[in-house]
């Protein structure tokens, strides 16, 4: 009834076109931060989410002038997108001073209004130097309306620095032989949207293949990142996943040689999945495509409860009609030893603050517990009571291993593991961590390096540092930014910065605009006041009047939110306005060219200074988290070999430690390995330990188990040997995934599994030489 | 006579570059090209809204490390550079305003002065449609603005006086500068620059 709801529930949901979530942006950590600090991360997000930038690299410049429009209209005819800046038709100039007409006596930069605090009379001067200098030819024409050209500086001061100029109409950079036209683009849809990713890609390949041989395509934008994000989790699904599968059915059919039985080894995984699957979907928004894929490996370790299942069904278990004994009161405390320990090692995987693995614990404990209860209720019935006919040649070669396998008990293999032991800690004592936020990035090198090309061209502003500013009012925000604006000036005075960007300097306070136009009247447009001392020293007998008329002419009317928001100037700087949250207003202020990691850090402090202003670095926060989880995490698995370690104790009495020294030993082996090679370790090897001690465990259990109940028998041993491979069939593959993250545990887990399944066996003490064992084991200790 | 050389007006010169080129070529035959240059200025701003020209002079030097140094004497001392970084105004030896190179508009004008008088083709043609004539020394019939010291120059030397138009390659710059005309013989004589019907800059200059 469970499995046939679930089945519904698929279909039904899966046929109205579900949409996995493919970002590389959930898997990220939510980092615990203010309000201010996480709102902006949403909205800077947002905002730039959608939006792509192109450099076309040409030695030509006709003809990058051509692949330039014929790359644009392309663009403009797949109605994929909402807006495609190309050629520029209109000068930002004339807009600017369209917009700002009616406020230009309200308008001053800083510089200016430090001037005119001080009636500085160089001021007249060095207007007047401009006008007789070539400069002319550009403040001429404002002689009237601005004569002092102190709204001429003010756009001059607050105009984005763009390393672009425009050339035949194109933005252009020339940069030695090579010109660079700039083009822009917005997407019209969710750039996660996996069929929307693939039309855009689709069209952006057609007009790069267009592009004529020497013209060279440099991209930039979330979507290409989203886009690679998701091809590479579904063919790495479509060749890990099947790989694995495949390899795991091979190796079903050489060992039990049967379609039946490897049909039903699949069945608790099957119904295994379809419960995870089907649950996860109703207990998340979206399901990541990196939860399936890693759902793939639930089958290795599901599949275990299977294998011991069917391995007691062997020809030894036999009563006098040839028929098996039920064999689940014989596995049934293993196989649930086993459940616990595999879903403890996981829960704690879900402790991890990234929504993606906690996405993927849920899924994989989910799914166990479906498999197990398919062994427990589904086998009995479908395997009924005819013992399983096992490859022989197998048997008797598994036979043969564990006979001669090493033992801890003698006393020879104990010497070796104890020095092993001491070696092994004094590496893993000297492991270097590495926290690098680039740890997560899961793109191609050669998309990363484009990404870093087209950002240094544009020398945007950073994208990992800023400040979020909040007050109780938009006017009192604006003045914060005012206020905080004098110290970044100093900050850029100091070479910190080269730049900033904030709301304030295209929307001046009210407050501001008042006093702006104050100065005016007081400094400058007074009967003796610079304009008089200008129209003096240059003997332009009509100037005065007429320049005083035009100011007379505009009145104040302040400058407000809305105006600026509805203008077509605004789009360079909207994204910086976040704007009310529960009575409190919001604001970003972006920065440019931060100098190095030391001016990150007075960037930090300097914004400790003035209440309301936090500076946001996104880069060190995530790096921080990591490092404070990989602490946490290694805590956590202390606690899990604890826990598991007085659980035991209740079962095994003194031996406990024989159950827990395989996965223990074989997690130092794996760190001192990957130490020695020169991996750096993660947070993610520190993952992939959970599951070597979870799948440890299950081993160390069931042959403990067996050899209490007085038989070595190989079939269990077989069992072991079966999901160790599959296992490593799983998790293993992921060692070959160009995810880093996904890279990292299939590594860990590859090794520890194959050391688990050498060292597991070593530890069981031997039924047969009980009492000598139990002498000799008192010494190390 | 005029030399055969005279260029369409018409915007899109990509059809004759090399008419034009050739042209360029001629000019750059003849003029000198020194590794600095130094001289005196004469500018007259004709404004709109005033009835006179705005006059001013000095002293100008250039090269190529150090940009172009322009030195207001006449009606009052003022010292302007345009550089690679972009423009500095010093008001009695103190940097009063400057605006770097990143700043879009503005420093063209530095750029053109710069380039028109190292005669640096490329550069100009980065934004203008270069369009002109030579004229033999004999000639009489000569177009354009450039005809008062024509015969008086021509006497005194085998050279040729040429003019040159130089119109935005660009709508934008176009709303800046209508267009820009160039005159000289072996040096760069006269530069105006017409930034809308009533309004213009010209600059005259004498070689040291």
């Amino acid at each position: 009834m469970v499995v046939l709801a679930c089945v519904i529930y698929l279909y039904l949901t899966l046929s109205r076109g579900y949409q996995f979530d493919s970002s590389v942006m959930t898997l990220l950590p939510e980092s615990q931060h203010s309000i201010a600090q996480s709102l902006a991360t949403k909205h800077l997000t947002n905002a730039t989410d959608r939006r792509m930038v192109f450099l076309l690299e040409d030695s030509d410049k006709p003809r990058s002038a051509d692949a330039a429009q014929a790359f644009t209209e392309t663009l403009k005819n797949s109605q994929l997108f909402s807006r495609v800046q190309g050629k520029i038709t209109t000068s930002p100039t004339d807009s600017w001073q369209q917009f700002y007409q009616n406020q230009r006596y309200q308008l001053l930069s800083s510089e200016s209004r430090r001037r005119l605090q001080s009636d500085d009379p160089s001021l007249v001067k060095e207007s007047l130097g401009r006008l007789y200098s070539p400069l002319a030819s550009v403040v001429g024409a404002q002689l009237i309306e601005d004569p002092l050209q102190l709204f001429f500086q003010w756009r001059l001061a607050v105009t984005p620095r763009l390393p672009f100029a425009l050339e035949d109409g194109w933005l252009t950079r020339s940069e030695a032989a090579q010109h660079y036209r700039l083009i822009s683009a917005e997407l019209s849809e969710n750039p996660y949207d996996i069929a929307y990713q693939q039309q855009v890609m689709a069209t952006l390949l057609e007009a790069q293949t267009a592009l004529p041989p020497e013209s060279q395509l440099l991209s930039s934008g979330l979507i290409l990142h989203a886009a690679h994000g998701a091809k590479q989790a579904i063919g790495e699904i479509s060749t890990i996943g099947l790989g694995s599968a495949l390899g795991i059915l091979l190796l079903l059919f050489i060992c039990f040689q049967r379609v039946r039985t490897v049909a039903l080894a699949f069945v608790p995984l099957v119904i295994g999945c379809l419960i995870a699957l089907t649950l996860s979907l109703v207990l998340f928004d979206r399901v990541h495509l990196i939860t399936l894929a890693f759902g793939a490996g639930l089958v290795g370790v599901a599949i275990d409860y299977v294998l011991h299942f069917l391995c007691a069904h062997n020809h030894e278990n036999t009563d006098s009609k040839g028929l098996c004994r039920p064999v689940l009161p014989i596995i049934l405390p293993s196989l649930t030893m086993g459940l616990v320990s595999s879903v403890l090692a996981y829960t704690a995987q879900g402790m991890a603050p990234f929504p993606g693995l906690r996405q993927m614990a849920v899924f994989s404990v989910i799914g166990l517990i479906g498999a197990w209860l398919t062994v427990l209720c589904w086998l009995p019935l479908l395997q009924g009571q005819k013992p399983i006919s096992f490859n022989p040649v197998l048997i008797n070669q598994l036979r043969q291993w564990q006979s001669r396998w090493p033992k801890v008990d003698s006393v020879w293999v104990k010497i070796v593991l104890i020095i092993l032991s001491i070696g092994l800690i004094a590496v893993v004592a000297n492991i270097k961590t590495n926290d690098d936020i680039r740890l997560l990035q899961t793109s191609p090198p050669k998309l990363l390096e484009e990404d870093i090309a087209v950002q240094t061209l544009l020398q945007a502003a950073s994208p990992a540092q800023y400040l979020v500013l909040k007050a109780d009012s938009e006017e009192a925000l604006l003045q914060l930014e005012e206020s905080y604006s004098e110290k970044l000036s100093q900050a850029i005075d100091t070479g910190l910065i080269t730049g900033f960007m904030a709301t304030s300097q295209y929307l001046p306070s009210q407050q501001r605009q008042l006093d702006n136009r104050a100065l005016l009247e007081d400094k400058v447009y007074a009967p003796e006041g610079q304009l008089h001392r200008l129209v003096n020293s240059a003997n332009f007998p009509t100037l005065e009047s007429q320049a005083r008329q035009s100011y007379q002419d505009v009145p104040l009317t302040l400058l407000q939110l809305k105006d600026w928001q509805n203008s077509d100037i605004c789009e360079l700087a909207a994204h910086l306005w976040i704007g009310e949250l529960k009575g409190n207003y919001y604001s970003i202020v972006t920065l440019f060219g931060i100098r190095d990691t030391s001016a990150i850090e007075k960037l930090a402090l300097m914004a400790n200074t003035l209440d309301g202003v936090e500076f946001v670095d996104r880069v060190s926060d995530i790096s921080n988290l990591l490092s404070n989880y990989r602490e946490q995490l290694l805590r956590w698995l202390l606690l899990a070999y604890g826990l598991v370690l007085v659980l035991a104790t209740l079962r095994y009495g003194r031996d406990a430690w024989r159950v827990l020294a395989a996965p223990a030993l074989a997690s130092l082996l794996v760190m001192s390995l990957l130490q020695i090679t020169g991996s750096t370790i993660t947070i993610f090897h520190s993952l992939a330990l959970l599951l070597v001690l979870g799948i440890g465990l299950d081993a160390s259990i069931f042959l403990q188990d067996d050899s209490r109940a007085g038989n070595s028998s190989p079939y269990t041993w077989l069992a072991v040997t079966l999901s160790s491979l599959t296992t490593l069939l799983a998790f293993g593959l992921l060692a070959l995934s160009s995810t880093p993250v996904l890279h990292y545990f299939g590594v860990t887990v590859l090794l520890g599994i194959i050391c688990v399944w050498l060292l597991a066996p070593c530890f069981i003490k031997a039924h047969d030489q009980q009492n000598q064992g139990r002498t000799e084991d008192s010494k190390p200790a | 006579m005029v030399l055969a050389i005279s260029l369409s007006a018409i915007p899109d010169t990509r059809a004759d570059t090399s008419e034009q080129g050739a042209l360029l070529d001629a000019i750059t035959a003849q003029v000198e090209i020194g590794e600095s240059i130094a001289g005196l200025f004469e500018q007259r701003k004709f404004i709109a809204v005033l009835p006179q020209a705005l006059l001013s002079s000095g002293r100008f030097h250039m090269d190529k490390k150090s940009g172009l140094e322009w030195l207001v004497i006449e009606p009052l001392a003022s010292r302007m550079v345009f550089d690679d970084e972009g423009i500095r105004q010093n008001q009695n030896g103190q940097e009063v305003w400057q605006i770097s190179n990143d700043q879009p508009g503005v420093v063209i004008i530095g750029q053109v002065i710069q380039a028109a008088l190292s005669f640096d083709w490329p550069s100009l043609e980065r934004y203008f449609f270069i369009d002109g004539a030579i004229h033999t020394r004999m000639d009489e019939q000569i177009d354009d603005h450039s005809n008062e010291q024509v015969t008086e120059n021509n006497n005194a030397n085998k050279n040729k006086r040429w003019t040159l138009t130089l119109t935005p390659r660009d709508q934008v710059l176009k709303e800046m500068i209508e267009r820009i005309t160039l005159e000289g013989e072996n040096q760069l004589e006269k530069l105006i620059m017409f930034e809308s019907a009533n309004e213009r800059t010209e600059l005259a200059f004498t070689i040291l």
